[in-house]
Protein backbone atom coordinates (compact mmCIF):
# COMPACT_ATOMS: atom_id res chain seq x y z
CA UNK A 1 0.00 0.00 0.00
CA UNK A 2 1.23 3.13 -0.68
CA UNK A 3 0.71 6.08 1.93
CA UNK A 4 -1.77 8.59 0.61
CA UNK A 5 -0.07 12.02 -0.03
CA UNK A 6 -0.77 14.58 1.54
CA UNK A 7 0.29 18.16 1.58
CA UNK A 8 2.89 19.41 4.27
CA UNK A 9 0.37 22.23 5.38
CA UNK A 10 -2.32 19.53 6.62
CA UNK A 11 0.14 17.10 8.23
CA UNK A 12 0.27 17.16 12.22
CA UNK A 13 3.57 18.67 13.54
CA UNK A 14 4.68 15.10 14.91
CA UNK A 15 3.68 13.99 11.42
CA UNK A 16 6.22 17.34 10.02
CA UNK A 17 8.96 15.93 12.57
CA UNK A 18 9.07 12.92 11.50
CA UNK A 19 9.09 13.55 7.71
CA UNK A 20 12.06 15.78 8.62
CA UNK A 21 13.47 13.52 10.23
CA UNK A 22 13.42 11.07 7.21
CA UNK A 23 14.98 13.99 4.88
CA UNK A 24 11.74 15.52 4.08
CA UNK A 25 13.94 18.81 5.13
CA UNK A 26 11.33 21.49 4.13
CA UNK A 27 8.84 20.19 6.84
CA UNK A 28 10.63 22.16 8.74
CA UNK A 29 10.07 25.69 7.36
CA UNK A 30 6.45 24.67 8.03
CA UNK A 31 6.95 24.48 11.20
CA UNK A 32 8.12 27.57 11.48
CA UNK A 33 5.67 29.11 9.46
CA UNK A 34 2.70 27.34 11.16
CA UNK A 35 4.00 28.50 14.83
CA UNK A 36 5.94 32.03 13.78
CA UNK A 37 2.08 33.72 14.43
CA UNK A 38 1.94 31.94 17.69
CA UNK A 39 5.13 31.74 19.47
CA UNK A 40 6.55 34.79 18.63
CA UNK A 41 3.37 36.39 20.24
CA UNK A 42 4.01 34.19 23.32
CA UNK A 43 7.67 35.33 23.54
CA UNK A 44 6.74 39.25 22.65
CA UNK A 45 4.55 38.99 25.52
CA UNK A 46 6.68 37.76 27.87
CA UNK A 47 9.60 39.88 26.87
CA UNK A 48 7.73 43.15 26.23
CA UNK A 49 10.73 43.87 23.39
CA UNK A 50 10.01 42.54 20.15
CA UNK A 51 13.40 42.85 18.94
CA UNK A 52 14.70 40.32 21.98
CA UNK A 53 11.06 38.36 21.03
CA UNK A 54 12.80 37.77 17.43
CA UNK A 55 15.73 37.21 18.66
CA UNK A 56 14.46 34.58 21.06
CA UNK A 57 11.89 33.23 18.48
CA UNK A 58 15.30 32.58 16.17
CA UNK A 59 16.55 30.68 18.52
CA UNK A 60 13.89 28.84 19.58
CA UNK A 61 14.16 26.95 16.51
CA UNK A 62 18.04 26.64 15.88
CA UNK A 63 17.54 24.97 19.32
CA UNK A 64 15.00 22.60 17.84
CA UNK A 65 17.32 21.88 15.05
CA UNK A 66 19.79 20.87 16.83
CA UNK A 67 17.63 19.41 19.28
CA UNK A 68 15.58 17.28 17.24
CA UNK A 69 17.42 14.02 18.29
CA UNK A 70 16.43 14.65 22.13
CA UNK A 71 12.60 15.17 20.98
CA UNK A 72 10.64 12.11 21.62
CA UNK A 73 8.25 10.73 18.86
CA UNK A 74 5.51 9.95 20.90
CA UNK A 75 5.21 12.80 22.95
CA UNK A 76 3.28 16.20 21.70
CA UNK A 77 5.53 18.75 19.66
CA UNK A 78 3.92 21.99 21.16
CA UNK A 79 4.50 21.85 24.61
CA UNK A 80 7.85 20.92 24.05
CA UNK A 81 8.28 23.35 21.62
CA UNK A 82 6.95 26.03 24.45
CA UNK A 83 9.67 24.24 26.65
CA UNK A 84 12.66 25.07 24.40
CA UNK A 85 10.96 28.96 23.90
CA UNK A 86 10.79 29.38 27.41
CA UNK A 87 13.94 27.95 28.40
CA UNK A 88 15.39 30.63 25.55
CA UNK A 89 13.61 33.43 26.78
CA UNK A 90 14.45 32.86 30.56
CA UNK A 91 18.58 32.81 29.16
CA UNK A 92 18.01 35.82 26.94
CA UNK A 93 16.86 38.01 29.75
CA UNK A 94 19.72 36.34 32.16
CA UNK A 95 22.12 37.17 29.70
CA UNK A 96 20.81 40.75 29.30
CA UNK A 97 21.26 41.14 32.83
CA UNK A 98 17.67 41.66 33.65
CA UNK A 99 14.49 40.09 34.98
CA UNK A 100 12.07 38.95 32.70
CA UNK A 101 9.78 41.55 33.27
CA UNK A 102 8.22 44.65 31.01
CA UNK A 103 8.53 48.45 31.91
CA UNK A 104 5.33 49.82 31.74
CA UNK A 105 7.00 53.04 30.65
CA UNK A 106 8.62 51.30 27.16
CA UNK A 107 5.12 50.91 26.18
CA UNK A 108 3.95 54.70 24.80
CA UNK A 109 0.91 55.63 23.32
CA UNK A 110 -0.09 58.87 21.84
CA UNK A 111 -2.54 60.54 23.72
CA UNK A 112 -6.04 62.17 23.12
CA UNK A 113 -4.53 65.03 22.39
CA UNK A 114 -1.61 63.55 20.63
CA UNK A 115 0.63 64.01 23.68
CA UNK A 116 3.03 60.71 24.87
CA UNK A 117 2.30 59.28 27.37
CA UNK A 118 3.94 56.37 29.23
CA UNK A 119 0.95 52.89 29.77
CA UNK A 120 2.17 53.45 33.65
CA UNK A 121 0.24 56.90 34.01
CA UNK A 122 -2.58 54.84 31.59
CA UNK A 123 -2.80 52.25 34.26
CA UNK A 124 -2.74 54.56 36.57
CA UNK A 125 -5.52 57.23 35.24
CA UNK A 126 -7.93 54.99 33.63
CA UNK A 127 -11.18 55.41 34.38
CA UNK A 128 -13.53 52.77 36.83
CA UNK A 129 -14.65 50.78 34.11
CA UNK A 130 -11.94 50.56 31.03
CA UNK A 131 -14.62 50.04 28.55
CA UNK A 132 -16.44 53.26 29.44
CA UNK A 133 -13.76 55.63 28.22
CA UNK A 134 -11.06 53.90 26.24
CA UNK A 135 -11.02 53.29 22.68
CA UNK A 136 -10.20 49.78 21.27
CA UNK A 137 -6.45 50.05 21.09
CA UNK A 138 -6.02 51.82 24.76
CA UNK A 139 -8.23 48.96 26.28
CA UNK A 140 -5.77 46.32 24.52
CA UNK A 141 -2.74 48.26 25.74
CA UNK A 142 -4.37 48.86 29.15
CA UNK A 143 -4.86 44.93 29.56
CA UNK A 144 -1.06 44.18 28.43
CA UNK A 145 0.09 46.75 30.90
CA UNK A 146 -1.84 45.24 33.77
CA UNK A 147 -0.92 42.01 33.17
CA UNK A 148 2.87 43.08 32.49
CA UNK A 149 2.55 44.00 35.72
CA UNK A 150 2.52 41.04 37.07
CA UNK A 151 5.16 38.85 38.95
CA UNK A 152 6.90 36.82 36.36
CA UNK A 153 6.08 33.75 37.69
CA UNK A 154 2.04 34.33 37.49
CA UNK A 155 2.37 36.10 34.28
CA UNK A 156 3.91 33.26 32.28
CA UNK A 157 1.30 31.35 33.65
CA UNK A 158 -1.10 33.34 32.84
CA UNK A 159 0.22 33.83 29.56
CA UNK A 160 0.49 30.21 28.79
CA UNK A 161 -2.74 29.32 29.91
CA UNK A 162 -4.67 31.55 28.23
CA UNK A 163 -3.55 33.52 25.57
CA UNK A 164 -1.38 30.34 24.32
CA UNK A 165 -4.16 27.95 25.44
CA UNK A 166 -2.34 25.21 27.24
CA UNK A 167 -3.62 23.14 29.43
CA UNK A 168 -2.78 22.80 32.83
CA UNK A 169 -0.51 19.64 32.20
CA UNK A 170 1.12 20.80 29.46
CA UNK A 171 1.62 24.11 31.26
CA UNK A 172 3.51 21.99 34.20
CA UNK A 173 5.50 19.92 31.47
CA UNK A 174 6.77 23.95 29.96
CA UNK A 175 7.26 25.02 33.46
CA UNK A 176 8.49 21.76 34.84
CA UNK A 177 6.34 22.20 38.14
CA UNK A 178 3.46 20.21 39.23
CA UNK A 179 -0.01 20.85 37.98
CA UNK A 180 -1.11 21.76 41.19
CA UNK A 181 1.31 24.67 41.81
CA UNK A 182 -0.02 25.78 37.97
CA UNK A 183 -3.01 26.09 39.25
CA UNK A 184 -2.41 27.93 42.10
CA UNK A 185 -0.14 30.28 40.14
CA UNK A 186 -3.36 30.92 37.49
CA UNK A 187 -5.44 31.69 40.34
CA UNK A 188 -2.81 34.31 42.14
CA UNK A 189 -2.95 35.73 38.85
CA UNK A 190 -6.62 36.13 38.34
CA UNK A 191 -6.83 37.12 41.80
CA UNK A 192 -4.30 40.06 41.51
CA UNK A 193 -5.95 41.35 38.14
CA UNK A 194 -9.28 41.46 39.59
CA UNK A 195 -7.70 43.23 42.74
CA UNK A 196 -5.61 45.56 40.59
CA UNK A 197 -8.76 46.39 38.85
CA UNK A 198 -11.35 46.82 41.40
CA UNK A 199 -8.49 48.75 43.44
CA UNK A 200 -7.85 51.27 40.16
CA UNK A 201 -11.87 51.49 40.48
CA UNK A 202 -11.94 52.32 44.70
CA UNK A 203 -9.15 54.91 43.97
CA UNK A 204 -11.17 56.44 41.49
CA UNK A 205 -14.71 56.51 43.55
CA UNK A 206 -12.22 57.65 46.58
CA UNK A 207 -11.10 60.62 44.37
CA UNK A 208 -14.18 62.15 43.78
CA UNK B 1 -14.39 22.14 44.35
CA UNK B 2 -11.24 24.51 44.06
CA UNK B 3 -11.34 27.50 41.99
CA UNK B 4 -8.83 26.64 39.81
CA UNK B 5 -11.01 24.08 38.35
CA UNK B 6 -13.64 26.53 37.62
CA UNK B 7 -11.10 28.51 36.07
CA UNK B 8 -9.91 25.16 34.58
CA UNK B 9 -13.28 24.73 33.04
CA UNK B 10 -13.71 28.07 32.07
CA UNK B 11 -10.52 28.50 30.00
CA UNK B 12 -10.68 24.83 28.71
CA UNK B 13 -7.72 24.03 30.61
CA UNK B 14 -8.94 20.55 31.82
CA UNK B 15 -8.42 17.02 30.45
CA UNK B 16 -11.29 15.14 29.48
CA UNK B 17 -12.10 13.46 32.61
CA UNK B 18 -12.05 16.79 34.47
CA UNK B 19 -13.97 18.50 32.59
CA UNK B 20 -16.91 16.45 32.87
CA UNK B 21 -16.64 15.76 36.41
CA UNK B 22 -16.69 19.93 37.06
CA UNK B 23 -19.85 20.36 34.32
CA UNK B 24 -22.05 17.67 36.35
CA UNK B 25 -20.68 19.85 39.48
CA UNK B 26 -22.15 22.74 37.78
CA UNK B 27 -24.98 21.24 36.47
CA UNK B 28 -26.03 20.79 40.09
CA UNK B 29 -25.56 23.47 42.00
CA UNK B 30 -25.99 27.18 41.35
CA UNK B 31 -23.10 28.29 43.81
CA UNK B 32 -21.10 26.86 41.54
CA UNK B 33 -22.75 28.57 38.72
CA UNK B 34 -22.32 32.08 40.19
CA UNK B 35 -18.64 31.38 41.05
CA UNK B 36 -18.02 30.41 37.41
CA UNK B 37 -20.10 33.64 36.51
CA UNK B 38 -17.39 35.79 39.28
CA UNK B 39 -14.38 34.06 37.20
CA UNK B 40 -16.05 35.21 33.90
CA UNK B 41 -15.94 38.42 34.81
CA UNK B 42 -12.44 38.60 36.15
CA UNK B 43 -10.97 37.12 33.09
CA UNK B 44 -13.34 39.03 30.32
CA UNK B 45 -11.17 42.10 29.92
CA UNK B 46 -8.44 39.74 28.87
CA UNK B 47 -9.94 39.19 25.68
CA UNK B 48 -9.60 42.71 24.51
CA UNK B 49 -5.91 41.68 24.32
CA UNK B 50 -6.19 38.41 22.79
CA UNK B 51 -4.69 38.44 19.29
CA UNK B 52 -1.01 38.18 19.11
CA UNK B 53 1.64 40.93 17.79
CA UNK B 54 2.13 39.99 14.58
CA UNK B 55 5.36 38.31 13.82
CA UNK B 56 7.97 40.86 11.75
CA UNK B 57 7.51 40.04 8.15
CA UNK B 58 11.14 38.40 7.32
CA UNK B 59 10.74 36.00 10.56
CA UNK B 60 10.27 32.95 8.19
CA UNK B 61 13.46 33.96 6.64
CA UNK B 62 15.81 35.06 9.28
CA UNK B 63 14.70 32.05 11.00
CA UNK B 64 15.67 29.64 8.65
CA UNK B 65 18.74 31.67 7.51
CA UNK B 66 20.11 31.45 11.39
CA UNK B 67 19.35 27.56 10.82
CA UNK B 68 21.19 27.07 7.78
CA UNK B 69 24.02 29.19 8.60
CA UNK B 70 24.51 27.23 11.82
CA UNK B 71 24.39 23.98 9.37
CA UNK B 72 27.09 25.00 6.96
CA UNK B 73 29.15 25.82 9.96
CA UNK B 74 28.50 22.45 11.29
CA UNK B 75 29.76 20.97 7.59
CA UNK B 76 32.84 23.57 7.87
CA UNK B 77 34.29 22.40 11.13
CA UNK B 78 33.97 19.09 9.97
CA UNK B 79 35.60 19.19 7.08
CA UNK B 80 39.31 18.56 7.04
CA UNK B 81 41.50 21.48 6.71
CA UNK B 82 42.61 23.09 4.29
CA UNK B 83 40.19 21.14 1.91
CA UNK B 84 38.64 22.97 -0.87
CA UNK B 85 34.53 22.99 -0.24
CA UNK B 86 31.86 25.24 -1.67
CA UNK B 87 31.96 27.27 1.34
CA UNK B 88 35.94 27.24 2.56
CA UNK B 89 36.84 29.97 4.90
CA UNK B 90 38.75 32.07 2.83
CA UNK B 91 42.38 32.07 2.70
CA UNK B 92 44.31 35.04 4.53
CA UNK B 93 46.51 36.23 0.92
CA UNK B 94 48.17 39.49 -0.30
CA UNK B 95 44.99 40.70 -0.43
CA UNK B 96 42.59 39.96 2.50
CA UNK B 97 39.64 42.05 2.49
CA UNK B 98 38.96 41.14 -1.01
CA UNK B 99 39.57 37.74 -0.58
CA UNK B 100 37.34 38.24 2.54
CA UNK B 101 34.62 38.89 0.66
CA UNK B 102 34.62 36.72 -1.85
CA UNK B 103 35.02 33.87 0.73
CA UNK B 104 31.73 35.94 2.61
CA UNK B 105 29.91 35.90 -0.89
CA UNK B 106 30.38 31.96 -1.57
CA UNK B 107 29.41 31.55 1.83
CA UNK B 108 26.19 33.16 1.64
CA UNK B 109 25.28 31.54 -1.35
CA UNK B 110 25.21 28.23 0.31
CA UNK B 111 23.36 29.22 3.60
CA UNK B 112 20.77 30.79 1.43
CA UNK B 113 20.54 27.55 -0.96
CA UNK B 114 20.39 25.28 2.63
CA UNK B 115 17.84 28.05 4.23
CA UNK B 116 15.72 27.76 0.76
CA UNK B 117 16.19 23.50 0.98
CA UNK B 118 14.25 23.75 4.74
CA UNK B 119 11.52 26.00 3.25
CA UNK B 120 10.11 24.83 0.15
CA UNK B 121 10.48 22.53 -2.58
CA UNK B 122 9.98 25.29 -5.22
CA UNK B 123 12.91 26.80 -5.76
CA UNK B 124 11.18 29.86 -7.46
CA UNK B 125 13.75 32.99 -8.09
CA UNK B 126 11.85 35.53 -6.51
CA UNK B 127 12.01 33.31 -3.49
CA UNK B 128 15.40 32.70 -3.95
CA UNK B 129 16.05 36.85 -4.65
CA UNK B 130 13.95 37.23 -1.50
CA UNK B 131 16.01 35.51 0.92
CA UNK B 132 19.18 36.96 -0.83
CA UNK B 133 17.91 40.20 -0.17
CA UNK B 134 16.49 39.62 3.23
CA UNK B 135 20.04 38.06 4.18
CA UNK B 136 22.07 41.07 2.72
CA UNK B 137 19.58 43.36 4.52
CA UNK B 138 20.56 41.66 7.95
CA UNK B 139 24.28 41.37 7.31
CA UNK B 140 24.12 45.43 6.57
CA UNK B 141 22.56 45.84 9.89
CA UNK B 142 25.48 43.95 11.68
CA UNK B 143 27.52 45.96 10.03
CA UNK B 144 25.87 49.21 10.84
CA UNK B 145 26.44 47.94 14.47
CA UNK B 146 29.62 46.97 14.64
CA UNK B 147 30.27 51.00 13.54
CA UNK B 148 28.13 51.99 16.15
CA UNK B 149 30.64 50.24 19.17
CA UNK B 150 33.09 52.31 17.00
CA UNK B 151 31.47 55.41 16.92
CA UNK B 152 30.77 55.11 20.23
CA UNK B 153 34.55 54.53 21.27
CA UNK B 154 35.94 57.33 19.40
CA UNK B 155 33.04 59.61 20.97
CA UNK B 156 34.33 58.54 24.41
CA UNK B 157 37.75 59.60 23.59
CA UNK B 158 37.40 62.88 21.60
CA UNK B 159 34.23 63.80 23.26
CA UNK B 160 32.34 64.22 20.05
CA UNK B 161 31.77 61.82 17.09
CA UNK B 162 33.73 61.79 13.90
CA UNK B 163 32.75 63.85 11.25
CA UNK B 164 33.74 66.41 8.05
CA UNK B 165 35.69 69.77 8.99
CA UNK B 166 34.12 73.08 7.80
CA UNK B 167 36.65 73.14 4.89
CA UNK B 168 40.07 72.13 3.60
CA UNK B 169 41.37 68.10 3.04
CA UNK B 170 38.56 66.83 5.78
CA UNK B 171 35.39 68.35 4.58
CA UNK B 172 33.78 65.60 3.17
CA UNK B 173 30.96 62.94 4.58
CA UNK B 174 33.45 60.15 4.19
CA UNK B 175 36.31 61.57 6.27
CA UNK B 176 34.61 59.62 9.18
CA UNK B 177 36.10 56.26 8.09
CA UNK B 178 39.98 57.79 8.21
CA UNK B 179 39.30 59.16 11.63
CA UNK B 180 37.59 55.78 12.83
CA UNK B 181 40.96 53.98 11.14
CA UNK B 182 42.97 56.48 12.66
CA UNK B 183 41.83 56.03 15.95
CA UNK B 184 41.84 52.39 15.38
CA UNK B 185 38.89 51.75 15.65
CA UNK B 186 37.62 50.29 12.43
CA UNK B 187 38.78 46.35 13.14
CA UNK B 188 38.26 43.65 10.64
CA UNK B 189 34.49 42.99 11.80
CA UNK B 190 33.33 46.42 10.09
CA UNK B 191 33.71 47.22 6.55
CA UNK B 192 32.48 49.72 4.65
CA UNK B 193 31.25 48.09 2.14
CA UNK B 194 27.32 47.60 2.24
CA UNK B 195 27.02 43.73 1.78
CA UNK B 196 24.45 44.51 -0.81
CA UNK B 197 26.77 46.20 -3.32
CA UNK B 198 29.92 43.62 -2.81
CA UNK B 199 32.61 45.33 -4.23
CA UNK B 200 36.55 45.46 -3.80
CA UNK B 201 36.75 47.32 -0.02
CA UNK B 202 38.67 51.29 -0.63
CA UNK B 203 41.77 52.51 0.83
CA UNK B 204 41.30 53.96 4.08
CA UNK B 205 44.05 56.61 3.97
CA UNK B 206 44.65 58.58 7.30
CA UNK B 207 44.11 62.19 8.08
CA UNK B 208 47.37 62.70 7.70
CA UNK B 209 48.02 61.16 4.53
CA UNK B 210 44.95 63.47 3.27
CA UNK B 211 46.66 66.39 4.27
CA UNK B 212 49.72 66.14 1.86
CA UNK B 213 47.73 64.29 -1.11
CA UNK B 214 48.01 65.29 -4.57
CA UNK B 215 44.16 66.62 -5.96
CA UNK B 216 43.87 63.69 -8.04
CA UNK B 217 44.39 61.23 -4.95
CA UNK B 218 42.48 63.52 -2.79
CA UNK B 219 39.66 63.58 -5.10
CA UNK B 220 39.30 59.66 -5.49
CA UNK B 221 39.88 59.34 -1.94
CA UNK B 222 36.82 61.47 -0.98
CA UNK B 223 34.72 59.32 -3.58
CA UNK B 224 35.75 55.94 -2.09
CA UNK B 225 36.68 55.84 1.36
CA UNK B 226 33.32 56.34 2.80
CA UNK B 227 32.30 53.44 0.66
CA UNK B 228 28.70 52.54 1.04
CA UNK B 229 27.37 54.27 3.56
CA UNK B 230 26.29 57.73 3.96
CA UNK B 231 27.37 59.85 7.31
CA UNK B 232 26.10 62.53 9.45
CA UNK B 233 27.32 65.59 7.60
CA UNK B 234 27.12 68.05 11.31
CA UNK B 235 24.80 70.83 12.19
CA UNK B 236 25.14 74.57 12.05
CA UNK B 237 24.89 76.74 15.11
CA UNK B 238 26.25 80.21 15.01
CA UNK B 239 27.12 79.97 11.57
CA UNK B 240 30.12 76.98 12.93
CA UNK B 241 29.56 73.39 11.69
CA UNK B 242 29.47 71.34 14.96
CA UNK B 243 29.75 67.43 15.30
CA UNK B 244 27.55 65.34 17.15
CA UNK B 245 28.20 64.44 20.36
CA UNK B 246 25.80 63.97 23.83
CA UNK B 247 26.91 66.29 26.20
CA UNK B 248 26.33 69.27 23.58
CA UNK B 249 22.93 67.24 22.31
CA UNK B 250 21.67 67.25 25.98
CA UNK B 251 22.16 70.60 26.53
CA UNK B 252 20.11 71.82 22.99
CA UNK B 253 17.90 69.00 22.63
CA UNK B 254 15.38 69.25 25.23
CA UNK B 255 12.48 68.12 22.95
CA UNK B 256 13.88 65.66 20.65
CA UNK B 257 15.28 62.20 21.49
CA UNK B 258 18.87 62.18 21.66
CA UNK B 259 18.61 58.19 20.44
CA UNK B 260 16.27 58.68 17.83
CA UNK B 261 19.20 61.05 15.26
CA UNK B 262 19.80 59.23 12.56
CA UNK B 263 23.56 58.75 12.19
CA UNK B 264 24.73 56.44 9.56
CA UNK B 265 22.63 54.84 6.64
CA UNK B 266 22.93 53.16 3.39
CA UNK B 267 24.61 55.96 1.04
CA UNK B 268 21.31 57.76 -1.16
CA UNK B 269 21.57 57.66 -4.56
CA UNK B 270 24.20 59.87 -6.64
CA UNK B 271 23.50 62.59 -9.57
CA UNK B 272 25.02 60.05 -11.80
CA UNK B 273 22.91 57.48 -10.97
CA UNK B 274 19.67 58.72 -12.00
CA UNK B 275 17.16 57.41 -12.05
CA UNK B 276 17.08 58.44 -8.57
CA UNK B 277 13.60 56.51 -8.30
CA UNK B 278 12.00 56.98 -5.39
CA UNK B 279 15.18 58.84 -3.42
CA UNK B 280 15.85 55.46 -1.73
CA UNK B 281 19.28 54.06 -1.42
CA UNK B 282 20.76 52.07 -4.42
CA UNK B 283 22.44 49.74 -2.13
CA UNK B 284 18.93 47.50 -1.31
CA UNK B 285 17.49 48.38 -4.98
CA UNK B 286 15.56 51.12 -3.78
CA UNK B 287 13.54 48.98 -1.42
CA UNK B 288 14.61 51.13 1.61
CA UNK B 289 17.83 51.72 3.85
CA UNK B 290 19.48 50.90 6.91
CA UNK B 291 19.57 53.35 9.22
CA UNK B 292 21.83 53.69 12.33
CA UNK B 293 20.86 56.18 15.12
CA UNK B 294 22.74 57.69 17.79
CA UNK B 295 21.10 55.57 20.51
CA UNK B 296 22.91 52.06 18.55
CA UNK B 297 19.69 50.43 16.97
CA UNK B 298 19.19 49.58 13.45
CA UNK B 299 16.74 50.20 11.30
CA UNK B 300 15.51 49.18 7.75
CA UNK B 301 13.05 51.94 6.66
CA UNK B 302 11.22 52.01 3.03
CA UNK B 303 11.14 55.36 2.74
CA UNK B 304 14.13 58.33 3.06
CA UNK B 305 11.74 60.48 5.55
CA UNK B 306 11.68 59.13 9.27
CA UNK B 307 8.74 61.52 10.88
CA UNK B 308 9.60 65.16 9.36
CA UNK B 309 13.00 64.51 8.77
CA UNK B 310 14.55 63.81 5.31
CA UNK B 311 17.67 61.66 6.23
CA UNK B 312 19.35 62.82 3.22
CA UNK B 313 18.64 66.61 2.81
CA UNK B 314 18.28 69.01 5.78
CA UNK B 315 15.21 71.05 6.23
CA UNK B 316 16.26 73.81 2.81
CA UNK B 317 16.18 70.30 1.19
CA UNK B 318 19.63 70.58 0.68
CA UNK B 319 22.19 68.00 0.52
CA UNK B 320 24.24 70.29 3.25
CA UNK B 321 24.67 70.13 7.08
CA UNK B 322 22.08 70.88 8.87
CA UNK B 323 19.93 73.54 10.34
CA UNK B 324 20.02 71.73 13.73
CA UNK B 325 21.00 68.85 15.65
CA UNK B 326 17.96 66.60 14.65
CA UNK B 327 17.83 67.83 11.15
CA UNK B 328 20.02 64.72 9.84
CA UNK B 329 21.82 64.91 6.96
CA UNK B 330 23.51 61.41 6.08
CA UNK B 331 25.53 62.26 2.75
CA UNK B 332 27.55 60.14 0.34
CA UNK B 333 31.47 60.06 0.77
CA UNK B 334 32.57 62.72 -1.28
CA UNK B 335 29.70 65.62 0.24
CA UNK B 336 31.28 68.24 1.71
CA UNK B 337 29.14 69.92 4.42
CA UNK B 338 29.05 73.71 2.93
CA UNK B 339 28.63 72.82 -0.63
Amino acid sequence: MFEEFKPLDRCQDEELIRLFREGVTEAFGVLVRRYQRELFGYLERYLGDRAAAEDVFQNTFLQVYQKLDQYQAERPFRPWLYTVATHQAIDAMRRAGRRPSVSLDVWREQGPNGQWVSLTSMVQSAAPDPSDSLDEAERRQWVRASVAALPEKLRMTLILAYYQGLRYQEIAEVLGIPVGTVKSRLHAALVRLQRMWSNRVGDMGGSR
Amino acid sequence: MHEADLIGYLLNLLDEEEKHRVASSLAQSEQLQARLQHWQTVVQPLGWDREHPSPPQDLLIATLLRVARYRVEQEQASSPAGTEGPAALPDRGPAPTFSLRAGLRRRIDLVIAVAIVLLVTLLISPLVLEARQQYYELLCRNNLRQFHSALVQYESRYKERPGPEREGPLAWAGVYACQLREAGLLSADVTVVCPARPMPAPDIPSCKQLGTASADQLAKWRREAGGCYGYYLGYMENNELRRLSRRVLEKCCDSVNLGEIPVMADRPPRRSELPLGNGNSPNHNQRGQNVLFYGGHVRFVTSCRIGTDHIYLNRDGRCAAGLSPDDAVLAPSEMPPLP
